[in-house]
C-alpha cells in the first residue's frame, strides 16, 4: 500500500468534499424566478416565506431571501403541521395556506376598462424589465404595451402583447413572476390612466445592449434613461 | 489505520453514489424537458393548423361576398370575416414567428376584420357597397388565397418553426423579407375605423400656433408646475406631437416630468407624484369643490367651457375628466384630466393629448328629431333619470350630435345615446361605480 503523506490525505478529502459540493449543487433550484419555491430559490418571495416561518416559530434561521436547507427544513414542519404533501417545495397549496401569493401583487379595481389582472401583469412586467429605471421611464414601458394593444401591428389584449412569444426577455426568464413594487403599481395605472410619455411608441430598446439590426433601425422618438423608444 | 482505509473506501463509494445520483436525475430532468418539448411542439403546430383552417374559411367568406345579392346574406357574411378575422388574428399572435416578418401580415388580417365590421354598419344602414368597396373587397380576397395557399403548402412541407422563439429571434427580420419594403406586400385599406391607418397616422387638431423655442416652452412649463417646485430641460421628444420634455423635482423632493409641445407650447401632460394615498369618493360636496378647482385651473390655462364628466379618486389624488361644452353639447372627445392632490388641493397632474389630437371648429345642424322622439327610441327596460346633448365619436373620423340619456334598470345604470338626426341608437355605456370613482364601458 502506498505510504500518504498526512498532507495527501487531507487534500483528497478537501478534493472530494468540493466534488460532492459541486455535484450537488447541480441538483438545486435555478435563479429563475418561479411560481414555486424550492430549495435554492432566492429572492422577495423567499423573504416573505422566511419571515412568515419566523413568525410562527418553524423558522430559525437568518431572513436573507436565500431558500437553504434550514428553510428547506422549515417548510416541511409547516407541511407537516398542516396536512400538506411533505415535500419542502413551497407550491400552490402550501403557498395558499402560508398566506401567499406566489408572483402576484396586491390589486386594486382597474381602470378605462381594463381589469385588475391586467393591472397586475401590467406591474409585473414594469418591475422585470425597468425597475432600476425613473418613474416617467417605468411609465413609459407600460405605455408601449398599451399602445401595442391599439396598434393593429400586434394582439389585441394587455395579455396578448406581454406573453407573445418572444416579445419581451422576462417572460421566458421568468422575472414576469416577481411580485411587482408599489412604484411599478403606481405606474402602470397611470399608464392605464393615459399618461404616455413616449407619444405613441411601440419598441424600445437599451442601445448598450442591444446589438439587433432591425430594431436600430427603427426611428427614434425619445431617450428615457436607459431605453430609447421607437415607433 | 484504520481511519486511512476506512477514507479510501468511503471516499470512493461516497463520489460513486453522488455520481450515479447526478446521472439519474439528470435522466429524470432529460425526459422531464422533452415532454415539455413535445407538448410545446403539438401547441405550436396546432396553432398553425388551426390557423390555416380559419384562413381558409376568410377567404370563402370573401368570395362569396363578392358575389351575394341580398343584403341579409352580405351582413351575415361579414359577421363570419369579422369572426374568422378576429380568430386569425389571435392565433397569429400565439405562433412562434418573428414580429419583423409577420407585423403587416398581423395588420392586414385585423384590418379586414375591422374593415368588414364597418361595412355591417353600411348595410345596416341602409347603403350598398361603393365602388372602392368591391375593388377594395376584391383585392383582399386575392391577398387571402395567396397567404392561405402558402401557410398550408408549408404546413405540408413541414416549413413550420414549432420552437421557442427567443426575443432575439422576434425582432429579426429574415431574408426573404428583408427585400420587399413590406408597404408593398399587402393592399392598402381605406376605410374608417380602430384599426385603419387612418388611427395609427391621425394629425393632432387641436395643436395650434407657432413653433417656440425651448426657453420660451420652459418658461410656460414653470407656470404650470406647483408652488416651489423646479424644473429644467431633460430631453426633445419626437413622438406624436413633437415636445420639449422637462423633469425636476418638488419642493418636497418628488419627481415632476413636463411635456410641451414644439408647435404653440401647449401642455401635452404634466405629471408629479401625490403627497399621500388616499383613496375613496369623497362626498357630493367636496366632488363639486375639487371640480371647481379643476375647472378654475384649466381656465387659468387657456382651456374655457371645459366641464366635468367624470372622477377617479385614488391614490392621493383627484383624477377629473373634463370635456368641452359647445352650446349645450358635451364634447366627450375634447377631454383634459387634471390630477388634484387630495391632501392640498395642488395640481399635480394634467394630461391634454385627447384635447390637442380632436379639438377644432364644429358646426352641428340644429337636432332633427325633438328630446321626446329621442326618449321614445330608448329601451322600454330602461328608465330615465337624466338627459342632455352630446357629441359623440362614431367612428374614428366622424363625430355625431346625439341625445344623452342617463338611465337604469335595476341595479345597473346605463347611459344611451341616440342620434338627434335619425333618431339610430348609436351607443349604450354601461356604468361602473367602484369605490374610488365611475367607469364607463
Amino acid at each position: 500500500m502506498k505510504k500518504h503523506t498526512p498532507s495527501g490525505v487531507k487534500l483528497k478529502m478537501a478534493l472530494t468534499l468540493m466534488l460532492l459540493a459541486a455535484l450537488l449543487l447541480a441538483h438545486t433550484g435555478t435563479a429563475l424566478a418561479a411560481t414555486v419555491l424550492r430549495y435554492g430559490s432566492r429572492g422577495d418571495q423567499v423573504y416573505t416565506l422566511q419571515t412568515k416561518l419566523k413568525r410562527w416559530g418553524y423558522y430559525s434561521g437568518s431572513v436573507d431571501g436565500i431558500y437553504g436547507y434550514q428553510t428547506y427544513t422549515a417548510v416541511k414542519s409547516f407541511q407537516r403541521k398542516n396536512g400538506l404533501t411533505v415535500d419542502g417545495i413551497v407550491g400552490p397549496a402550501t403557498s395558499a395556506a402560508l398566506g401567499m401569493t406566489l408572483g402576484s401583487a396586491s390589486t386594486s379595481s382597474g381602470s378605462g376598462g381594463y381589469s385588475s389582472n391586467d393591472l397586475n401583469l401590467l406591474a409585473r412586467l414594469i418591475y422585470g424589465e425597468a425597475r432600476g429605471e425613473s418613474y416617467k421611464g417605468q411609465v413609459a414601458v407600460a405605455a408601449v404595451v398599451l399602445n401595442r394593444v391599439r396598434s393593429s401591428k400586434f394582439p389585441n389584449s394587455i395579455a396578448g402583447v406581454i406573453y407573445q412569444s418572444g416579445a419581451f426577455s422576462v417572460v421566458a426568464d421568468g422575472q414576469i413572476n416577481l411580485s411587482p413594487d408599489q412604484t411599478a403599481i403606481n405606474a402602470a395605472r397611470d399608464a392605464m390612466n393615459g399618461w404616455d410619455p413616449t407619444g405613441g411608441c411601440l419598441y424600445y430598446y437599451n442601445p448598450a445592449k442591444t446589438t439587433n439590426k432591425w430594431m436600430l433601425s427603427r426611428p427614434i422618438s425619445v431617450r428615457i434613461g436607459q431605453h430609447v423608444f421607437c415607433k | 489505520m484504520n481511519a486511512k482505509k476506512t477514507l479510501a473506501i468511503v471516499i470512493p463509494v461516497l463520489l460513486a453514489a453522488a455520481l450515479i445520483g447526478t446521472a439519474s436525475w439528470a435522466v429524470s430532468e432529460s425526459k422531464r424537458a422533452d415532454t415539455y418539448a413535445s407538448a410545446t411542439d403539438a401547441m405550436y403546430r396546432r396553432t398553425y393548423m388551426e390557423l390555416s383552417e380559419n384562413l381558409g374559411n376568410l377567404e370563402l367568406s370573401l368570395n362569396k361576398l363578392m358575389v351575394t345579392g341580398t343584403q341579409s346574406r352580405m351582413v351575415l357574411l361579414l359577421d363570419d370575416i369579422w369572426r374568422y378575422s378576429g380568430a386569425c388574428s389571435s392565433l397569429i399572435s400565439q405562433l412562434p414567428v418573428s414580429h419583423a416578418d409577420t407585423l403587416e401580415l398581423s395588420s392586414f388580417i385585423t384590418r379586414v376584420g375591422d374593415y368588414a365590421r364597418t361595412l355591417t354598419k353600411k348595410v345596416l344602414g341602409g347603403q350598398m357597397f361603393s365602388s372602392d368597396d368591391s375593388s377594395q373587397l376584391s383585392s383582399l380576397h386575392q391577398k387571402c388565397v395567396e397567404i392561405s395557399n402558402e401557410l398550408t403548402t408549408r404546413i405540408a412541407n413541414g416549413d413550420i418553426y414549432c420552437d421557442i422563439l427567443d426575443n432575439e429571434a422576434y425582432y429579426t427580420q429574415s431574408e426573404e423579407f428583408a427585400d420587399n419594403e413590406g408597404t408593398e406586400q399587402f393592399p392598402t385599406l381605406i376605410y374608417d375605423g380602430p384599426f385603419s391607418e387612418g388611427v395609427e397616422k391621425a394629425e393632432p387638431k387641436g395643436l395650434t400656433g407657432d413653433e417656440v423655442d425651448q426657453d420660451t416652452a420652459l418658461e410656460k412649463a414653470k407656470e404650470l408646475i406647483p408652488e416651489g417646485a423646479n424644473i429644467e430641460f431633460d430631453t426633445d421628444s419626437d413622438g406624436s406631437i413633437p415636445a420639449f420634455d422637462f423633469t425636476g423635482s418638488t419642493e418636497d423632493g418628488r419627481n415632476i416630468y413636463v411635456s410641451i409641445s414644439r408647435q404653440g407650447g401647449h401642455v401635452i401632460w404634466m405629471m408629479a407624484s401625490p403627497k399621500s394615498d388616499i383613496s375613496g369618493i369623497p362626498d357630493d360636496n367636496e366632488i363639486q369643490r375639487l371640480n371647481d378647482i379643476g375647472k378654475e385651473y384649466l381656465s387659468s390655462i387657456g382651456y374655457e367651457n371645459m366641464v366635468p364628466t367624470y372622477g377617479q379618486y385614488t391614490n392621493g389624488a383627484a383624477i377629473i375628466n373634463y370635456a368641452f361644452e359647445l352650446d349645450g353639447a358635451i364634447v366627450y372627445n375634447d377631454l383634459v384630466k387634471v390630477w388634484i392632490d387630495r391632501t392640498d388641493d395642488s395640481i399635480i397632474g394634467i394630461d391634454a393629448r385627447n384635447y390637442l389630437f380632436s379639438h377644432t371648429e364644429r358646426d352641428f345642424d340644429e337636432p332633427a328629431i325633438s328630446m321626446e322622439e329621442a326618449e321614445a327610441m330608448v329601451s322600454g327596460n330602461l328608465t330615465i333619470d337624466d338627459q342632455g346633448l352630446a357629441i359623440v365619436p362614431i367612428t374614428p373620423q366622424t363625430e355625431a350630435l346625439c341625445y344623452e340619456f342617463k338611465c337604469s334598470a335595476g341595479d345597473n345604470d346605463y347611459i344611451v345615446y341616440i342620434d338627434a338626426m335619425t333618431g339610430d341608437e348609436v351607443n349604450i355605456y354601461l356604468v361602473i361605480h367602484s369605490e374610488e370613482g365611475t367607469l364607463t364601458v
